[in-house]
């Protein structure tokens, strides 16, 4: 999808303090092996903070770093990964409650952890049916330590999870970041590859089951054949490709012209990997800062952005990429271009 | 939201067998003194169908009685208000590998049991983009799981299972979205979960749902903080005036709805918080129906729609209000016209 007339005009973020890597070796949760090759140092750790409240901190400064106040707000999109709070209740509500107020319509939105970047795409497309003068605000939060998920090994071989929210206020008036494109790929033969080992019903969190993302992957590669994963390895790097290439193409510009890229904290040698196949090094990224927070469910691109903003890694006139993956298999891609560098604020507890 | 634009090209509903209120007294699951207190008669129940499964099956349907080709959507939106399946996981992608591909932006929105008017009204808005022509979707929901008890769901209703799926054109259908409304009284957030911690989730504990104990601890508490009733006052208000909103931006008025489709809850509930509040006959309700399926989470409002337009008692020219009012406390409400009969009653 094409953009020109929507713009980031203020971005909120919220960073638990972290906690070294090295403490969970030293409990036995890692080896050091495994951290040596995943390449992070530390992850963000809320604690027993609500990923809600957290939600609320993040968006509290994107609305102040935007100068938008909560009634100019039509729209509010609250994106998560994991459980937010007592069963059957929505995190959204909460911040309606303490912020928001009750003009706006107001979602919770999963699409794993691209969930950010897809919510920015529908909220940009909903402004542009609302008066010149509304905003829309996405939001994205979520605190991994509790039971049911371990931060540490959940997801080894895919990375370390950490806590953390974001926020972004979405505006018709210029701003902070102009939105010039968005692109979603999806690879249907991956579909069972992150919940293989699980039946489909009932839901695994009703029976209390801890997630398990490396038992489903090896139980998916048991049963799939080598030719057959051979093929799908070769056609999950094309749509990398693709769909990185058309959210260039839609925002009217070569993989050349990208500045930074920012994406899901991934270990060191997938982040590699994976932004060589679109043609961008890992200095381009923003891996230096994510790899001392940790993979934070749907927050990483915009925490990652947030931070190169503050840091003066971008001028006005820079193009960045946002991209990421999510199990589905989901792609995402998208291009904004830097207009102003703002008072964006640094939140961090 | 005004959605002159968009329009229902088809409609597909999975509604599994049902259980009477009578089976589920004498297997001592549903309280007998509520029987004759709520006047519900059942519970549609799925048994270990998963609830993609049903989404896929109602998507399916939809599809197949109005011709529309499954991969050539812009984007497909799935609304639940329960659990799916593995976390981590999400229910949207079984469609995409089964049904739509890959070529639509397709996520998950939850919004309570109001979750298929937001979706209703996000697609609208996606639609108006130029190129983009259709959209699906889909709410489904099956409570038959552990941590929830379907026949102790909430005070004056039982949880049914059930998807329902819509397709949503930019060229004319069968029936027009007219305009699709939300409203909010956040200051009763509390009510649909007071009394349990937002942290760690419940789910992540293994803490049942318990909309009644929530509700009733709520209440409590307002009494003794004196604020009384005064919420649900507000709530009362903010129903008549998002309905009031739906059928204004619909050019029409509260004489013109024939029939109103609301949660599948108690006769007292339906009629009293309902149809009464906004000056509406019994008669134009979808009670005596949705008293034999149950509460089907996002689905009740167009699995109601898709009932009267089989039975015929929907026809071309006729105006159908469709309201919800879930958790936040949040009040939808949308206006649908029927155009002509849908192509596949014949």
């Amino acid at each position: 999808m094409q953009v020109r007339d929507v713009f980031i005009n203020g971005i909120g973020s919220y960073v638990p303090p972290t906690q070294a890597v090295h403490t969970a070796v030293d409990q036995g949760l890692l080896t050091a092996d495994v951290v040596a090759e995943l390449g992070f140092t530390s992850v963000a750790v809320a604690g027993d903070v609500p990923a809600p409240e957290m939600a609320l901190r993040a968006a509290r400064d994107a609305l102040k770093d935007g100068g938008v106040s909560p009634g100019e707000l039509a729209l509010l999109l609250y994106v998560d990964v994991w459980q937010q709070g007592p069963i059957a209740w929505q995190p959204q509500l909460y911040l309606q409650h303490h912020l928001v107020g009750d003009e706006a319509l107001a979602i919770e939105v999963k699409h794993g952890c691209v969930g950010m970047l897809s919510a920015l795409e529908l909220a940009a497309r909903f402004l542009r049916t609302e008066d010149g003068d509304k905003a829309a605000l996405v939001v994205a939060s979520d605190n991994f330590g509790t039971p049911l998920m371990n931060r540490w090994t959940s997801g080894a071989g895919f990375t370390v999870l950490g806590d953390g929210a974001s926020a972004a206020v979405l505006t018709k008036k210029p701003g902070l970041l102009q939105l010039l494109s968005f692109r979603t790929a999806a690879y249907s033969d991956m579909e069972e590859r992150l919940r293989a080992n699980e039946p489909l019903f009932p839901p695994g969190i009703t029976l209390q089951h801890t997630v398990d993302f490396v038992e489903s992957k090896e139980t998916f590669n048991a049963k799939t054949s080598a030719s057959d994963l051979g093929s799908i390895s070769i056609n999950h790097v094309q749509r990398i490709i693709e769909c990185a290439k058309h959210a260039l193409a839609e925002a009217g510009i070569e993989a050349r012209d990208v500045r930074r890229v920012v994406t899901d904290n991934m270990p060191k040698t997938e982040a590699e990997n994976y932004l060589g196949l679109m043609g961008f090094s890992l200095d381009q990224s923003a891996w230096d800062f994510g790899r001392g927070i940790g993979h934070c469910g749907a927050n990483d691109q915009l925490l990652s952005l947030h931070h190169l903003l503050t840091t003066g890694q971008l001028s006005p006139g820079d193009h960045v990429m946002l991209c990421g993956l999510s199990p589905g298999v989901i792609y995402k891609s998208a291009v904004v271009k830097v207009l102003g560098t703002g008072a964006a604020e640094v939140s961090k507890a | 939201m005004r959605t002159l634009d968009v329009f229902i090209k088809g409609i597909g509903v999975f509604l599994p067998e049902t259980v009477s209120v009578e089976q589920a007294v004498e297997e001592g699951r549903y309280p007998a003194e509520d029987v004759e207190l709520h006047e519900l008669a059942g519970a549609a129940v799925a048994g270990d169908t998963p609830a993609p499964e049903m989404a896929l099956w109602a998507a399916q349907e939809a599809f197949k009685r109005c011709g529309h080709r499954p991969d050539d959507v812009d984007l497909l939106l799935y609304t639940d208000s329960w659990h799916q399946g593995p976390d981590g996981w999400q229910p949207q992608y079984y469609l995409q590998r089964n049904l739509v591909g890959g070529r639509a932006l397709a996520v998950e929105l939850r919004h309570g049991c109001n979750g298929m008017f937001s979706a209703l009204e996000l697609a609208a808005a996606y639609l108006r983009v130029p190129g983009k022509r259709a959209a699906l979707v889909v709410a489904a929901d099956n409570f038959g799981t552990p941590l929830i008890d379907r026949w102790r769901f909430g005070p004056g209703y039982i949880a049914g299972d059930a998807a329902s799926a819509v397709v949503l054109t930019t060229e004319p259908g069968f029936a027009q979205l007219l305009s699709v409304c939300t409203g909010t009284v956040p200051e009763a957030e509390e009510v649909h979960r007071s009394g349990e911690p937002l942290f760690p989730p419940g789910p992540t504990v293994g803490r049942a749902l318990d909309f009644s104990g929530r509700a009733a601890d709520y209440n409590h508490r307002a009494m003794l903080e004196g604020a009384g009733t005064g919420i649900w006052m507000s709530v009362h208000r903010k129903l008549f005036d998002v309905v009031d909103r739906t059928l204004a931006e619909s050019g029409l008025d509260f004489d013109d709805v024939t029939r109103a489709a609301f949660m599948n809850y108690s006769r007292e509930i339906v009629e009293q918080r309902g149809m009464v509040a906004l000056g509406l006959p019994m008669s134009k309700s979808t009670w005596e129906f949705g008293r034999t399926v149950g509460h089907l989470g996002a689905s009740d409002q167009i699995v109601s729609l898709d009932h009267l337009l089989a039975t015929g008692e929907l026809r071309a020219g006729h105006h159908m209000l469709l309201v919800g009012v879930g958790p936040g406390i949040t009040v939808s409400s949308a206006i649908i016209k029927i155009r002509s009969a849908p192509p596949w009653t014949g």
